[in-house]
């Protein structure tokens, strides 16, 4: 059987304990084998409580711990780093423990504990919090650590800014308040085949409020941060701020509508007289017969002139495209609808049409003069020209500001368009809708574009022998720079 | 090749339907020519002609752009009919819009596309087509 002892010294040894002893009563000296290990000298060493300190790399702790411990008469610890025998760096903890007698010490025991690779861990831990925590405060997107529940629970400065809250002002807060209604529902569904681990992170597009009220554009990026046991801790959310792409997508878009719009009426209208042009030439060739020539060449004439017709159209169309900001003034739109009557005044004595102005006072547009001319000439006119032909027309007139907004509306009691059939291309060239002479299929497409031009909005409403209403959206005065 | 019976021509261009009506005799086309410069008349008049199953075309030339109702919005229609026998349909257009050939050959009723201006090969590759 071991004895007390041996026992001991066996489970220190496995415990990688380092036990040491000096008594200044009788001079002796104790370290166990451990102790010998960690300081990598020889079994026979024997060194001066002086000559062991010199092996800390700042011995003046070292003193400063044991005096500690004479000081208190309590048990000391503290983490030092040594350099071994062998010049080899180590991190070791010591425990101290003093008895004096008479004011003087007698004895010094304790133990050593080699934790070099512990304490290399944490450094590089910390190194590592420190470096996430410099790269998400600096980071130059939005960044948030954020609770199962949506709370937020660390911003960084980008966010702050993004958003145009402080942090403080988040704490307490969930993103839910934050997000957009309609763009919640899709985020949440994410969310969970995250937390469910069905997906390692998601990205999608969404918009939240700014606290200004504007909605913000982002590109949000979502990761989960889970226990080394797998259970969900807190999500890693990254934002970006996208809202100029968005809007200058949305521009582009728009454009290349119009573009794609302008190279299929350029394409369709040109070509179809071409085409007849050249069927003409051809049988003029061939035509024999002198008189049935000559009338081949006066349709070729027609044609000719027909072609011009159309290019003068689409230079119409072009100079609305090109036309800029700078065509605009403030117009003051009772007056502007007043002059638009005038011009239209034979037409509607002649029709007998009645016209109802419910207009607002004082609403000012900022548009082309001419451009809102010929929208209100061409949208009153179209009321006049398609009247159903069992009543007397009715136009009424109105005009309200929307929440800033000025809106124009005129609605008539004529014809009306299925609009289920025709509303995809109601404002689209040459197209028409009722056999009517006059019928050419350039008024609501120039009107479209001049209103679009403007940076307004145009829309109908209507119902076949009952009505048409067209809708006109100004931009608000507000957002007009001066 | 056969002079096909009785073709339709459906298109507002009232230049185009005189010229090709001419280019029609020239090549001995078909028996009678109807021709209609909206899509909405065209369809009154085949739905009682199918009605009545009498003076029914065999082959018909169809414009896509035309006012009020124009050629898809025709076919749209037309499919919905019970043709007690074929009608072979051509789209003649002035589109050389790869999306408009594309919507032509999502309708199976739909043959062929000509592009405009239609030459007289063009009028003798659609008689052979036609398969009567």
């Amino acid at each position: 059987m071991q004895t007390k002892s041996e026992l001991y010294q066996n489970a220190a040894s496995l415990a990688g304990l380092g036990i040491w002893e000096r008594n200044f009563l009788e001079g002796t000296f104790y370290w166990n084998k451990i102790i010998f290990q960690i300081m990598e000298v020889d079994d026979d060493y024997k060194g001066s409580m002086e000559d062991v300190i010199l092996f800390y790399r700042e011995p003046a702790k070292v003193r400063a711990l044991i005096d500690k411990a004479i000081v208190s008469g309590l048990p000391e610890r503290g983490e030092l780093e040594v350099l071994t025998a062998k010049n080899t760096q180590k991190w070791v903890e010591v425990r101290v423990q003093a008895e004096s007698a008479d004011d003087r010490c007698t004895r010094l025991y304790g133990t050593l504990t080699d934790i070099t690779d512990r304490r290399l861990q944490a450094m590089a831990l910390e190194e590592r919090e420190q470096r996430f925590s410099k790269a998400f405060d600096h980071a130059p997107i939005g960044m948030a650590l954020v609770s199962l529940n949506g709370g937020w629970i660390k911003v960084n400065t980008s966010l702050c800014q993004l958003f145009g809250y402080t942090e403080p002002e988040f704490l307490g807060h969930t993103f839910q308040e934050f997000t957009y209604p309609a763009d919640l529902e899709s985020d949440l569904e994410q969310l969970n085949l995250l937390v469910a681990g069905d997906i390692g992170s998601y990205t999608m597009e969404k918009r939240y409020y700014h606290a200004d009220g504007r909605i913000i554009w982002a590109l949000l990026s979502v990761s989960l941060v889970r226990s080394e046991s797998g259970a969900p801790l807190y999500f890693v959310s990254q934002i970006k701020d996208v809202t100029d792409q968005k809007n200058s997508m949305e521009i582009i878009r728009l454009q290349n509508d119009r573009l794609l719009n302008f190279a299929h009426i350029v394409s369709h209208n040109l070509r179809s007289h071409s085409g007849n042009i050249r069927m003409l030439t051809s049988m003029i060739l061939e035509e024999t017969d002198p008189a049935e020539k000559e009338t081949l060449v006066q349709m070729l004439d027609g044609n000719a002139a027909s072609l011009l017709e159309t290019l003068a159209h689409l230079n119409e169309v072009v100079k609305v495209q090109e036309s800029s900001a700078d065509t605009r003034v403030r117009i003051d739109l009772a007056h502007e609808v007043e002059r638009g009557l005038n011009i239209l005044s034979a037409s509607i004595r002649a029709s007998n049409a009645s016209i109802i102005k419910d207009m607002d006072d004082g609403i000012t547009v900022v548009f082309n003069p001419a451009y809102l001319e010929s929208v209100l000439v061409n949208l009153i006119g179209n009321s006049l020209k398609y009247q159903h032909p069992e009543r007397r027309p009715e136009i009424k007139i109105s005009a309200n500001l929307d929440d800033g907004v000025p809106l124009l509306i005129i609605a008539d009691n004529g014809l009306g368009i299925d609009l289920a059939l025709h509303g995809h291309k109601l404002f689209g060239m040459y197209k028409t809708f009722h056999r009517h002479p006059d019928a050419r299929g350039m008024g609501l497409f120039l009107v479209k574009n001049q209103v679009e031009a403007m940076g307004g909005r145009i829309w109908a409403e209507s119902q076949p022998g009952v009505g048409t209403s067209f809708f006109i959206q100004f931009t608000p005065l507000i957002h007009e720079k001066n | 090749m056969k002079k096909i019976d009785i073709a339709c021509l459906i298109d507002d261009d009232k230049i185009f339907t005189f010229l090709i009506s001419k280019q029609m005799r020239l090549v001995n086309f078909c028996e009678r020519l109807l021709v209609f410069n909206a899509g909405d008349e065209a369809l009154d008049y085949l739905k009682s002609a199918i009605k009545i199953r009498e003076n029914m075309p065999s082959v018909i030339l169809l414009d896509i752009n035309m006012p009020v109702l124009d050629g898809w919005q025709f076919l749209d229609e037309f499919i919905k009919f019970d043709v007690p026998e074929k009608i072979t349909i051509y789209i003649i257009s002035s589109s050389i819009d790869q999306a408009d050939r594309l919507k032509a050959a999502s309708y199976q009723e739909v043959s062929n596309f000509y592009i405009k201006p239609i030459t007289n090969d063009d009028l003798i590759e659609m008689l052979n087509g036609t398969g009567i």
